[in-house]
């Protein structure tokens, strides 16, 4: 069995009964019949203007008119059809239409006819509240002249439709107390210009106007370029091989190649060797163009090469420094029954104690692992074992200074 | 005739309210399982018919778990919001147990005081409150006891063939598969079945006229004669778990589960690990364990000897790996994948009616009279008390579990995350939780953001999380190289899956989390400390979303929830057009018709009397066994690993009390010196194993030397020392190392630097960041780098410096091809790099290409864990060149650079040197890159060592590497073209930022003397753990 569907049959019948209506209809003219006259006295509109385009169709032997005005436009294809008062058709273009500037392709058809046709074009708004659009990139630049940032200026209406060619925009530019003036002009829409870096850094601030518009303020930071001299100074409490003092190394205050300083951050390396060819390094990063550095006074007497550099971009002359024994002497005792060795008092050069914790190296000549105390109050001690050790000799290291002392059996 | 309320059934249903209502808010969300529960709820309140769910795993679908008690939750939610539907949903589950209990007994017993008894016992049963507190499981719940509701309908409906109970039956069996589906399929093997048993025991034993004249014959008449009828139910049955959660099975189809077994507790050896053996055997048995000998001789009595076979099955299968059968009975993979704790809450559940049978006897019945004949009222009497009490105490500590052994973080407060996400559109990245426990499971119910960890293990299909055993992300420390081999893939590979903030509620991970290139934002007001990654893009706007074919969704969104209203109409329709009366109830039979004593009742009360002597015995020497395992001074190796313990655990106090008392060293004294250390090991070490040999002792001294494992996230610390002990009054004691001498040279340090803040956008506005206000991105130039293939493993190493005037942030992303162009890998540079870098900064790099680890079935997963595993990836062909890609974006923390190498020697072959801080903060973390170069100084590869101490502010600390011997290598390409700089040709950029590179200055590298690597190069990288402001 066919199964029933009602809205199916619903459809049908109102199609159905459409084409009938139509059928009905009594006759159109013929589309020779239809006259019109252009009513309008010009084709060039500006931006935001209303637009009625006006025809005379009271000439027409039907002035029912059921034709329609087809616009072509930049965003497709719109049609309208007319208000009729007293015979004249009135079309009037949609607002949106009448916004964008550029040409509008009108033609009036009445069934298949084409009864007229025009090019309308649209100027953009040059009267009131035009507006800048300005872009730039990129923001920031290193000096030098070789590197550059750059600007676009986009003068519109407010509708946003590009000003004709040749508009003229005043460009300023405010860097180290120079301002600088300028007029543009607009080519394609648009005007647009390169900021190449000074020699001195900064920054730019710019700006565009064009009658009563203004752009934002621009600003193009002017960064320094890479570093060039670098040279370092040694800064120490005193001279001697302490092994707990700390070194201050301090650069010159960095500039680049036309004398800007370098910016704050950047890091400095310091390389230092000394006589046993033991290398250290230590770094600093930059304030003012002078970077910072410290280090531990070395543990024995020696003399430091140091070298500043950045990597890759500068290195500077070594500067040497001599370090002087810390230690004046150093007294040793063993007592063989209960094993005990007693190292100090440990005198430094003006007589005092070295400071706690230093490393005290014993050696013993026999043996191969040597012990390693750490001083408290200028002292150190250590039970050796009993057993199995004959002592002759005991070798100690303070801060590289060496005593040995004999022991008779 | 209307039947009279049971009052003990009244009574036990305002006391489990009450009970249960009183505690549930303090400890229904710190259970495991509630919150995913909530979630799902989450997920149905607002998207009832869309099963995708964005939130967890790179999206999965809900079809995953049945749907019933998450879309009840979702519909009561619309009432009180979410945390109230849990609550209304736990105290639902509550009734709807105890009212089970009272009909699963009713229909055992036939004798509703018996029944009324067991509804009693059910309020204070430990297995229920261990699943409902401590688990949070409300679906198993939901599901066992509607299930218990279902039993007398399928009971009257064998025996009398009457449909309506057919229909119910069917009805209650629906509302259980869509409320748990492992529930019905079980519970068809376990319940249903021993069901159909003692149906067709109670027709034959009426035809025979009692059971003790019933025989096997009859028996099989009847079942052959009942057979149809079970059938229809039985088929029935199937269709309806079937068709109820078709969605279900379908996506089980379509996603099989491929996730490697997370290993359970209830699958342990409840020997070996005593925990397992507590939560998962000892606490949900409970006081029921002293009663065994008695259920096992009631349930293997003639009636219920069915009930009895599986109750023995039940309880076998509840112990895990203590005994083979449960492997064998369920085969090695089912045994995997179930967890075994539900057999015994069933085996407990199925007792409940005997139980309520023995409380009954004991407290009005036969055995009163006997004990009390035997010796006395008082007797009897303290021996309810004993009873009563232990149940009670049992149940209180069983609620409270949680409080004695937290088995979740804190609370934590989610408002300031949620915030913070749904802030300037965080919500379009990821994030992940660390240490959030299964709370992270209410924070995905509260935001729209999503998460890359999830916790619903059988929904996820990452390979990098299906391939491990770890059940979270977020725990991932928990599960040792497994969980940390996951993290860390996600980690150093962030882009991948759109990862840009991390939540971290436990410090442990912050050292790997900064070594991976994260940095730390300020800390959340509710302690939870955040970190970013930049450079990652956001959630793609069109997601990969798994399509489900519109009458599956349907289904799902409509047949679960009809179930339970066409369950309620006909609940509701019988209660008002029939007599109350319990009808199933009627067509048992009284067992308890005569209280006569019966002897053997008496006996196996002596059995039980035997076997809790048996477990008292048992427990105590268990107990002693610990005690003398543990106690702390009874021998040097003990006091260290006892000392050892306190100092992993941070008890400092307990630490002091093993310290030798002839040290003199006060408490005071003690904390300052272990205040002062600090670093890998002393703050995100977790002791693992401590190994000791003696070396000499005598009969007061005890010297030891120790070697003590540690993990961190980081890496795998072997620690050895010597520990010296002492014997003084009786007890074992630890010699205290020597403290520090060294004394900084500064009393006060000053030092300047340049800090760096970055606005972002310095207008309020939620539109898109105005373009003067988008951060430049620094120029990074790539000096040198190189693909090589070291012992078969494909590294590409090189050096990269940041050239620009702003401090970078990079990621290395490296690509490998074979000879036509292929693209054969892409990973990113880890660990083995400085991520963060200064002005003009320089760091190796170091790009392995790595796995995801185990993928295939056959790789052997280690035991142990290992933060330095490393799976190479294998390629189909060579690879012949590479692509490196950086992406470097403005830094403005991490920036600390003052820890500097100095006195570096080269000695046999071993690398001697210091680290000393000259700046103003701990660094907590060193990391020393090492960097080997061939004769030409061209970089050959790159290690990184942590140093396990921190070095605090004007202090140093010697580090001594032992170098390879050699290293063999081949190098496959250098320096190539297609180096990246975010997007722009490598050189290109760099040569505007510098616009001629001189060489660097040949100190700079120290030589080994070695013959393949005739030097090395030293870069400093350091985690501040606490920074100072």
């Amino acid at each position: 069995m066919i199964k029933f569907y009602p809205h199916i049959a619903l459809l049908l019948s109102l199609i159905i009964s459409g084409c009938h209506e139509v059928s009905k209809e009594p006759s159109q003219p013929t589309d020779f019949e239809v006259e019109v006259t252009f009513l309008n006295v010009s084709t060039s509109f500006m931006a935001g203007d209303k637009i009625s385009l006006q025809f005379d169709n009271s000439s027409s032997a039907y002035p029912e008119f059921s034709g329609f005005l087809h616009i072509s436009h930049s965003s497709g294809f719109t049609s309208i059809s007319p208000k009729t008062i007293n015979g004249i058709l009135y079309f009037e273009l949609p607002e949106v239409l009448t916004k964008k500037s550029g040409s509008l392709s009108c033609t009036l058809t009445h069934g298949n006819r084409t009864i007229w046709s025009k090019k309308l074009s649209i100027e953009p708004n040059t009267i009131e509240n035009q507006q800048l659009e300005v872009y730039y990139g990129p923001p920031s630049i290193n000096a030098g002249k070789s590197d550059h940032s750059m600007i676009v200026a986009l003068p519109t209406d407010r509708f946003d439709n590009l000003l004709p060619d040749s508009t003229a925009l005043n460009y300023s530019q405010h860097h180290d107390e120079n301002l600088q003036l300028e007029q543009w002009y607009t080519n394609g829409g648009y005007s647009w210009k390169k900021v190449y870096s000074p020699t001195n850094s900064g920054r730019y601030h710019m700006g565009i106007t064009m009658n009563t518009a203004t752009s934002k303020e621009i600003i193009i930071d002017v960064l320094p370029n890479t570093a060039q001299e670098i040279s370092v100074t040694l800064d120490r409490v005193h001279a001697y091989a302490d092994g707990n003092e700390i070194i201050h190394l301090t650069t010159n205050v960095i500039k680049d190649a036309y004398g800007n300083t370098i910016s704050d951050g950047t890091l400095v390396d310091f390389h230092i060797i000394d006589n046993r060819a033991q290398k250290s390094r230590t770094q600093g990063s930059t304030i003012n163009g002078i970077a910072q550095a410290q280090l531990q006074h070395p543990d024995y007497p020696t003399q430091w090469t140091v070298t500043p550099e950045i990597p890759g971009v500068t290195m500077g002359d070594p500067i040497t420094a001599k370090f002087e024994i810390a230690v004046k002497e150093v007294a040793i005792f063993y007592k063989k029954e209960e094993g005990l060795l007693e190292i100090g008092p440990i005198r430094n050069q003006l007589n005092q104690s070295i400071p706690d914790g230093t490393e005290i190296e014993i050696d013993f000549s026999h043996s191969t692992a040597p012990i390693i105390l750490e001083s408290k109050n200028g002292m150190a001690h250590t039970i050796l074992p009993k057993e199995g050790t004959r002592i002759n000799e005991i070798i100690v290291t303070v801060l590289g200074y060496k005593t040995t002392k004999d022991f008779e059996d | 005739m209307i039947e009279k309320s049971n009052k003990y059934l009244v009574v036990a249903l305002l006391l489990g309210l009450l009970f249960h209502g009183g505690s549930i808010a303090f400890t229904l969300e710190e259970t495991y399982d509630a919150l995913i529960h909530l979630f799902f709820a989450e997920h149905y309140s607002t998207q009832w018919f869309d099963p995708w769910n964005e939130s967890w795993y790179t999206g999965f679908t809900v079809m995953a778990y049945p749907p019933l008690v998450h879309q009840s939750m979702a519909l009561l939610s619309e009432i009180g919001g979410l945390k109230f539907s849990l609550y209304a949903m736990a105290l639902t589950s509550v009734l709807l147990f105890i009212t089970g209990v009272y009909r699963f007994s009713l229909l055992l017993s036939g004798d509703r005081k018996v029944a009324g008894y067991a509804s009693l016992l059910a309020v204070f049963s430990s297995s229920f409150l261990e699943t409902l507190h401590l688990f949070g499981q409300l679906p198993s719940i939901v599901g066992i006891s509607v299930l218990m509701h279902a039993l007398p309908e399928i009971y009257a409906w064998l025996k009398n063939g009457r449909k309506k109970h057919l229909v119910f039956a069917w009805s209650l069996l629906a509302v259980t598969v869509c409320s748990h589906h492992v529930t019905p399929i079980f519970g068809m093997v376990f319940f249903i079945f021993p069901l159909i048993g003692l149906v067709v025991m109670d027709i034959a034993a009426q035809k025979a006229g009692s059971y003790k004249d019933l025989r096997f014959g009859t028996f099989w008449k009847v079942f052959a004669q009942k057979f149809k009828t079970i059938i229809t139910f039985g088929m029935g049955s199937l269709l309806l778990i079937l068709v109820c959660i078709l969605p279900y099975w379908v996506n089980t189809k379509q996603n099989p589960i491929t996730q490697v077994p997370i290993p359970h507790g209830s699958r342990d050896n409840f020997l070996d690990a005593f925990s397992s053996g507590l939560v998962f055997f000892v606490i949900p048995w409970g006081v029921l364990l002293l009663f065994l000998p008695y259920f096992f001789y009631r349930y293997f009595s003639k009636r219920y000897i069915f009930f009895g076979l599986s109750l023995g099955l039940l309880a076998l299968l509840g112990t895990g790996s203590t005994t083979p059968a449960s492997k064998l009975i369920l085969g090695e993979n089912a045994f995997n994948i179930l967890t075994l704790d539900r057999f015994t809450l069933w085996a407990t559940i199925m007792v409940l009616p005997i139980f309520g049978e023995f409380t009954y006897r004991f407290a009005e019945g036969d055995l009163k009279q006997y004990i009390q004949n035997a010796w006395g009222a008082r007797i009897h009497r303290f021996m309810g008390g004993v009873l009563a009490l232990s149940l009670i105490c049992v149940s209180i500590f069983t609620l409270n579990l949680s409080n004695f052994r937290p088995t979740q973080p804190e609370k934590i407060d989610m408002l300031p995350i949620v915030n913070f996400l749904n802030q300037d559109q965080h919500d379009r990245w990821r994030y992940l939780t660390l240490g959030f426990g299964d709370q992270m499971a209410w924070l995905s119910a509260q935001t729209d953001a999503a998460s890359v960890d999830g916790n619903y293990h059988s929904a996820r299909r990452l390979p990098e999380l299906t391939s491990r055993a770890v059940e979270r992300l977020e725990n991932s420390k928990f599960r040792g190289i497994e969980g940390l081999g996951s993290l860390q893939q996600f980690l150093a590979v962030p882009e991948k899956y759109h990862l840009k903030y991390v939540f971290s509620n436990d410090k442990f991970y912050d050292p790997l989390l900064y070594f991976t290139g994260w940095q730390r934002l300020p800390m959340l007001e509710n302690g939870i400390s955040v970190w970013e990654r930049s450079g990652v893009p956001p959630i793609p706007k069109i997601n990969k979303k798994e399509r489900t074919p519109s009458y599956l969704r349907l289904m799902w969104g409509i047949i679960p929830i009809t179930t339970l209203i066409i369950a309620c109409i006909i609940g509701v329709l019988r209660i008002v057009l029939k007599n109350p009366k319990d009808v199933a109830a009627n067509q048992c039979q009284k067992i308890l018709g005569d209280k006569k004593p019966r002897k053997r009742t008496f006996h196996i009360l002596k059995v039980c009397g035997i076997w809790v002597l048996l477990i008292l015995g048992f427990v105590s020497y268990g107990f002693y066994q610990f005690h003398s395992q543990n106690a702390p001074q009874i021998a040097p190796q003990n006091v260290v690993k006892a000392y050892f313990n306190a100092i992993d655990f941070k008890e400092f106090e307990q630490a002091h009390i093993y310290i030798s008392p002839l040290s003199n060293k006060s408490l005071d004294q003690f904390m300052l010196e272990i205040s002062v250390s600090d670093g890998l090991l002393g703050s995100y070490g977790k002791l693992d194993a401590i190994k000791m040999v003696s070396e000499e002792a005598t009969e007061t001294t005890n010297k030891l030397r120790v070697t003590s494992s540690w993990i961190t996230p980081l890496k795998k610390v072997e620690k050895e020392e010597i520990i010296n002990t002492v014997f003084h009054n009786g007890k074992w004691y630890v010699v205290p190392p020597h403290s520090e001498l060294d004394i900084p040279p500064d009393l006060i340090i000053s030092s300047n630097h340049t800090t760096y803040y970055n606005h972002g956008r310095r207008r309020i506005s939620s539109e898109q960041t105005y373009h003067e206000d988008i951060v430049r991105q620094p120029v990074v130039e790539v000096i040198d780098s190189r693909l090589i293939v070291s012992e078969g493993k494909y590294k590409v190493v090189g050096l990269i410096q940041n050239v620009d005037r702003i401090p970078a942030d990079i990621a290395i992303s490296c690509t490998l091809y074979g000879v036509n162009n292929e693209v054969l890998g892409s990973y990113n540079a880890k660990d083995i790099i400085k991520h963060k870098l200064l002005p003009m900064e320089t760091t190796p790099f170091v790009v392995d290409f790595e796995e995801i680890a185990w993928v295939s079935n056959t790789d052997v997963i280690p035991k142990t864990f290992n933060p330095e595993e490393f799976t190479q990836k294998q390629f189909d062909m060579q690879p012949t060149h590479y692509g490196i890609e950086v992406s470097a974006n403005l830094a403005t923390s991490d920036l600390y650079n003052e820890v500097v190498v100095q006195k570096t020697k080269m000695i046999n072959g071993t690398f001697y040197g210091e680290l000393f801080n000259k700046g103003s903060q701990n660094s907590t973390v060193p990391q020393l890159l090492l960097s080997y170069y061939d004769e030409n100084k061209n970089l050959i590869t790159v290690q990184s060592h942590y140093l396990e101490e921190s070095i605090r502010p004007q202090r140093s600390i010697s580090f001594k590497i032992p170098l390879p011997l050699n290293i063999d290598y081949e190098i496959l390409h250098s320096n190539p073209e297609q180096v990246y700089i975010n997007g722009i040709p490598n050189a290109n950029a760099a040569r505007k930022m510098l616009s001629v590179r001189i060489p660097p200055n040949p100190d700079y590298l120290i030589e080994t003397y070695s013959e393949s690597f005739p030097y090395v190069g030293i870069t400093i990288n350091n985690y501040i753990g606490n920074p100072r402001p």
